[in-house]
């Protein structure tokens, strides 16, 4: 009976420090899911939702390991042929009307990317949440919409020494008990003095190439930009595709994708 | 004879009082608003000077010789402690700080925006800017990691002091850098283009972001216990400083802040329209006047023509009636000039003109006014110089004049 009782108390407390994954390992898996392990190749359309007006394009998106990204609009017309680039760090766009790749300053690393909510930045910068926050567990249940086996929200707090503008990041996932699937749910950033800025919500979960993915990623401005938001929806993903060589280069990015 | 000359020729300016009383006042209006104009524009120009090299262009700055942009040098000086060593010897130096210059992004949460960013060693920068002394909010810096940012940027960027400020920049080896920093405090200038865009960091923070070492810097500013050696400073040091061998360069305030001279140089030559012009109608003024009293008295001449008086005293005559105006308006005009200089100097002016210049610099809302001697000396010759000028043309007339035919004129 004793013995019983031991392993009843093992096992919760195995099943409330969070399966076999620590918080940094959910997040890392869920941050990887969109972009594939190895690699990608989306069809979105990003709708852009202002206050007085609203911009619908479709944008084809390449993804290669952690540093290399290529994303490419094919309508409206007057926006086709748009692409962007990115290399590690450096993000170059091309448009036809400069018919020439232009490299992003530093300096406008937060701004907009084709006049959405996201900015040069959240395309660079994807791992900072793994590598910037510590992860601390606030809650962890059976997943009240059945997405998933277990909801689980984390409190991402930065390194003093962090260069992140957020004060606190609450993200969410819903995941697999024994860990082979990760879905992030939702993402909300904070500022240091508590004020939401920015959320990021993940729904509508669709089997795709073989992987379950959420499928709409509406990305909602608050405070005084209140009332601008942004949705990505995937139409179609490829994952683990070999890419040529020359996909994430330059040429590419002036000449088009094939 | 001249004491008669001179008595004569004030009866005959008194006769008229009127129209010398109207001559009067015009080279006394002339005379004063001239002042008033020259103290202005020169104390408007000494405080934009005072202040633009207080908050930033200092003295001078040694800077590297391949820089072409003097407010953000672009070639770091390099290994250039020793600079400083140098400095700290010359008697009439008072202190120097080494300065870190670049262009980055200030990211908070709420929005980002591209600012200067001035790395300093905090207490050098105390004693050589006054930008401590426009701390509104929060206190200067006095640590590592930290910042302190414009009213402006605060506002645009949402946040106060004591919160998380990322500054990204382009290091050395192309990649961009970040860095988090504390506000330390917020400062208000009143000036748009400081507080909008002008951050300090602690030097050492801003060498990490660049990827610079601890002895590399864009510029050395460096303040006289007398702004007046600056010349000559400016000598020995290019000589100590072995300046065409280490490849550098000493720059004066007048080439880092060369916009601030030209602003004086435009300001000098309205001044100098103002003033031909202001003397072009005081001389008709006075040119009128002479000529009239000139034609009435035609008779009167040739009577004293007729009496003995030679041509050269009738026109001796003439120039002292208009020495007389001239003179008189000089004294008053002199006086009121330097009155309202006097009343400005301890009232001060409200000046909606410093407002527009503050939008570059620090500048207050009420100037008080000075001297300038220099200019005002210039104005006081014009007015000798006019009123003996327009005296010429009607002492010339009376020399022609033939006693006989004078006596006979209607």
């Amino acid at each position: 009976m004793l013995r019983h009782g031991f392993f009843i108390v093992v096992f919760a407390a195995l099943n409330a420090h969070g399966l076999d994954l620590s918080p940094q390992e959910i997040v890392s898996k869920g941050q990887e899911l969109l972009r594939g392990s190895k690699s990608s190749r989306a069809r979105t359309t990003l709708t852009i939702v202002r206050p007085k007006f609203q911009r619908r394009l479709e944008v084809e998106s390449l993804h290669q390991g952690q540093d290399k990204s290529f994303l490419a609009v094919h309508s409206p017309p007057e926006e086709a042929n748009s692409r962007t680039l990115r290399l590690k760090q450096d993000v170059w766009t091309y448009t036809r009307k400069t018919e020439h790749p232009i490299k992003i300053p530093y300096s406008m690393m937060h701004t907009s990317w084709m006049g959405s909510d996201f900015t040069y930045e959240d395309i660079v910068k994807l791992d900072s949440l793994v590598t910037q926050y510590s992860h601390k567990i606030l809650e962890q249940k059976k997943d009240p919409q059945g997405r998933s086996d277990i909801l689980i929200r984390l409190e991402l707090i930065p390194f003093e020494e962090a260069p992140v503008v957020w004060g606190k990041v609450l993200w969410s996932a819903v995941l697999k008990s024994d860990g082979s699937e990760v879905i992030p749910v939702q993402e909300e950033d904070y500022s240091e003095r508590g004020d939401l800025i920015r959320r990021i919500t993940l729904e509508n979960i669709k089997l795709m190439d073989g992987k379950r993915i959420p499928t709409v990623l509406t990305c909602e401005m608050m405070g005084k930009k209140a009332g601008s938001k942004t949705v990505l929806e995937y139409k179609s993903i490829d994952f683990d595709l070999e890419f040529d060589a020359k996909t994430f280069t330059l040429q590419t990015l002036q000449r088009g994708l094939k | 004879m001249t004491l008669a000359l001179i008595k004569l020729a004030l009866r005959n300016v008194l006769r008229n009082t009127r129209r010398s009383g109207l001559t009067l006042a015009s080279v006394v209006i002339g005379l004063t608003s001239l002042f008033f104009l020259q103290s202005l524009m020169k104390s408007l120009q000494a405080d934009m000077v005072e202040r633009a090299n207080s908050v930033f262009n200092s003295h001078l700055q040694v800077q590297s010789r391949e820089s072409t942009d003097p407010k953000i040098p672009e070639i770091p000086l390099s290994g250039a402690s020793w600079i400083g060593e140098r400095l700290k010897e010359h008697p009439l130096i008072r202190l120097h700080s080494k300065r870190v210059l670049f262009t980055a992004l200030a990211a908070s949460a709420a929005n980002s925006i591209g600012t200067g960013i001035i790395g300093v060693d905090p207490e050098n920068e105390k004693q050589i800017s006054s930008i401590a002394g426009y701390i509104r909010d929060g206190k200067y810096l006095d640590g590592p990691r930290q910042i302190i940012i414009g009213a402006i940027v605060a506002r645009n960027l949402d946040i106060r002091a004591g919160e998380k400020l990322v500054v990204m920049a382009q290091s050395r080896n192309g990649a961009l850098e970040g860095k988090s920093v504390r506000v330390a405090g917020i400062y208000e200038t009143g000036s748009y283009t400081w507080d909008a865009s002008i951050c300090y960091m602690h030097r050492a923070d801003a060498q990490e972001i660049l990827g610079w070492e601890e002895d590399e810097f864009n510029s050395i500013a460096i303040k006289l216990k007398d702004a007046t050696e600056i010349e000559s400073v400016k000598k020995d040091l290019e000589k100590s400083l072995e300046i065409s061998a280490r490849g550098l360069k000493i720059l004066t305030w007048k080439d880092v802040g060369s916009e601030i001279v030209h602003i004086k140089q435009f300001q000098d030559s309205v001044l100098y329209l103002i003033m031909i012009v202001i003397f072009i109608i005081v001389a008709l003024g006075i040119l009128n006047t002479m000529l009239m009293s000139l034609f009435e008295r035609i008779r009167e001449f040739g009577l004293m023509m007729a009496l003995g008086a030679k041509r050269k005293q009738v026109a001796l005559l003439l120039l002292a009636e208009s020495a007389w105006l001239g003179l008189t308006g000089l004294l008053w005009g002199g006086l009121w000039g330097m009155g309202i200089i006097v009343f400005f100097h301890f009232v001060g002016m409200p000046l909606p003109l410093g407002q527009a210049l503050s939008y570059f610099l620090p500048f207050e809302k009420t100037l008080h006014l000075r001297f300038a001697w220099g200019n005002h000396f210039v104005a006081v010759l014009c007015v000798i110089l006019v009123s003996i000028l327009a005296g010429l043309i009607p002492a010339i007339r009376v020399t022609r004049l033939k006693a006989a035919e004078a006596l006979r004129h209607v």
